[in-house]
């Protein structure tokens, strides 16, 4: 019995080593990531004007919010979208399906084959798209706040508007008036016709038929914060009181923006600052991931030298904090030069800030490579410490934190 | 027991061992919507911790996005499985593909509410296997 028991036990041990050794290999194969994207996109339900007749304008209501789960999200604030006009799929087809054998949807057909020039009843494209009513329809902002943007008709196709939503600044619903404006016909038009307010007449073989447009609305940033936490030093885990903020942009264009602001009183008024991007240290070292991307800009901008302005270096510290450094960007570990193997990719930045800066809250922008940057360490370090304390950070992987590392973000 | 059992035996808990580390390592995202009455309201919710499509009114619909991206030396096969409540509400537009080395592949989340749907909250969890393509 005695027996059995131990080889039971046995057993157990080796199907869960075997499958915790064997997910460590997969996952060291195959390296293959997947990120959701913070970019959507809205397609609203159906604004039907009915049968109208020339130079009549008709309103409908459209409003965006921000959803009940993003209000109860402790660590976002903002959302910036845009709404654009897109012609239209006939509605007896399902935009999505792919048109016979092409890998091309009716949506995407649409959109990129409007003919252009006058005209023509016979081309194929009105089989399966209608004719645009986008330059006729004006997506008008409420103005309350003051934060968006919106298109008034006549307009060219293309035209786009901005939307902004923030819990900081109580802006939760945007209520958008989209307006359609009624031209005529060629041949048609009164005498008091304005093309200036109705935009120009339409072709007379057009009368009676359905218009169409897709109203999109789509997500192009978002506004993030994370907690900063006193640093409890480099050998614990264990993470210190909060002592401020960093809020930043998660989609960024060609660089990572956002405001570091820390509590009033907690830096030495006398000293500066540095602020660093910290890759993680479980993370994947291949080329376009997160540590590569840090440690490969860190060292594009300035390879020697860290005393003032935007400079960087990169180091392959390991887990034990015992780290060695490549000061020169070489690729060589400056102690025994063995070749580094980015274990933590490194960018120094944004050197010189004063604590009376960070208190007033201290805005930056850094140039970073595209690409999805993920689980990033933050740190703040004094410059006037022999040793560069670190006196704030946010955690990378490894540390604990009542939640997940979320400082992740896209540039593009 | 005889030599053939303990063979079969062990098969399959070499294969129930292949399974779970699959499951292990696949990549797990939740999925969920509110179906809110009115018309024509759109409440979203761009975070990346989950798929979620946030507030929509019926008729409405969402599209979101998972960008797969192949850093290793191999290709891989990839499956997406989705299940749950919300399922039924949401298209992919790829569900088996193989995914080369350095390729990055953009897979479409198409929600729709139907007309039908009831007022609350759906929920439901998408997989992602990634297997490496032997042949």
């Amino acid at each position: 019995m005695k027996k059995k028991i131990t080889l039971g036990l046995l057993a157990v041990v080796v199907v869960v080593g075997g499958v915790a050794a064997l997910s460590a290999f997969e996952a060291h194969i195959i390296n293959v990531t997947a990120t959701i994207e913070n970019a959507l996109s809205v397609s609203p339900d159906k604004i039907a004007f009915g049968t109208v007749f020339p130079q009549e304008k008709l309103y409908q209501n459209l409003s965006i919010s921000l959803s009940e789960s993003f209000l109860e999200e402790d660590r976002a604030d903002d959302i910036d979208y845009v709404i654009k006009f897109k012609p239209k799929v006939r509605e007896e087809l399902d935009p999505y399906d792919e048109m016979g054998d092409t890998q091309v949807t009716y949506h995407e057909y649409c959109l990129r084959n409007y003919p252009e020039g006058p005209y023509n009843p016979q081309d194929e494209y009105w089989t399966y798209c209608y004719p645009s009513l986008c330059e006729k329809l004006s997506a008008l902002a409420d103005n309350d706040p003051e934060n968006d943007e919106g298109v008034s008709t006549p307009h060219q196709a293309g035209a786009t508007a901005f939307g902004h939503l923030a819990k900081s600044e109580g802006d939760m619903v945007d209520n958008w008036t989209i307006d359609l404006v009624v031209p005529c016909f060629e041949g048609m038009c009164d005498q008091t016709y304005d093309p200036a307010v109705y935009g120009p007449p339409m072709p007379a073989e057009m009368e009676h038929l359905e218009f169409g447009c897709d109203l999109w609305i789509e997500v192009t940033g978002t506004s993030r914060y994370i907690p900063l936490y006193e640093e409890q030093g480099d050998q614990t885990t264990e993470l210190g009181p909060i002592r401020g903020q960093l809020t930043y942009d998660a989609q960024g264009a060609g660089a990572l923006s956002g405001t570091v602001e820390v509590d009033e009183g907690y830096l030495n008024s006398d000293h500066d600052y540095v602020l660093v991007l910290n890759g993680p240290r479980a993370g994947s070292t291949a080329d376009g991931f997160t540590n590569e991307l840090l440690a490969s800009k860190a060292c594009s901008v300035n390879p020697v030298g860290h005393q003032s302005g935007w400079d960087g270096w990169w180091s392959n510290r390991q887990t034990d904090n015992i780290g060695t450094t490549d000061t020169d960007c070489n690729g060589l570990d400056d102690g025994d030069n063995s070749p580094l193997d980015r274990e933590e990719g490194y960018y120094n930045f944004a050197f010189d800030v004063t604590a009376a800066q960070l208190e007033a809250g201290y805005d930056f922008s850094v140039a970073l490579t595209p690409g999805v940057y993920s689980e990033v360490q933050f740190l703040v370090k004094d410059l006037d410490d022999p040793n560069w304390a670190t006196v704030l950070e946010y955690p990378g992987v490894g540390e604990t934190d009542s939640t997940p590392s979320t400082f992740s973000f896209t540039i593009e | 027991m005889s030599i053939l059992k303990k063979i079969v035996l062990g098969i399959i808990i070499v294969i129930l061992i292949l399974v779970v580390v699959e499951v292990v390592n696949a990549s797990k995202y939740k999925m969920l919507v509110n179906v809110v009455d009115g018309e024509n309201i759109m409440g979203i919710n761009p975070m990346t911790e989950n798929l979620d499509f946030g507030d929509l009114s019926r008729n409405n619909g969402m599209r979101r996005f998972i960008t797969l991206n192949n850093g290793g030396r191999f290709a891989n096969h990839v499956f997406v499985w989705k299940f749950g409540e919300i399922s039924d509400l949401v298209k992919v537009d790829k569900k088996v593909f193989v995914l080369n080395p350095g390729e990055e592949v953009q897979i479409t989340f198409d929600i729709n509410i139907p007309p039908s749907a009831e007022t609350k909250k759906y929920s439901g969890r998408v997989w992602i296997f990634r297997l490496p393509k032997l042949f």
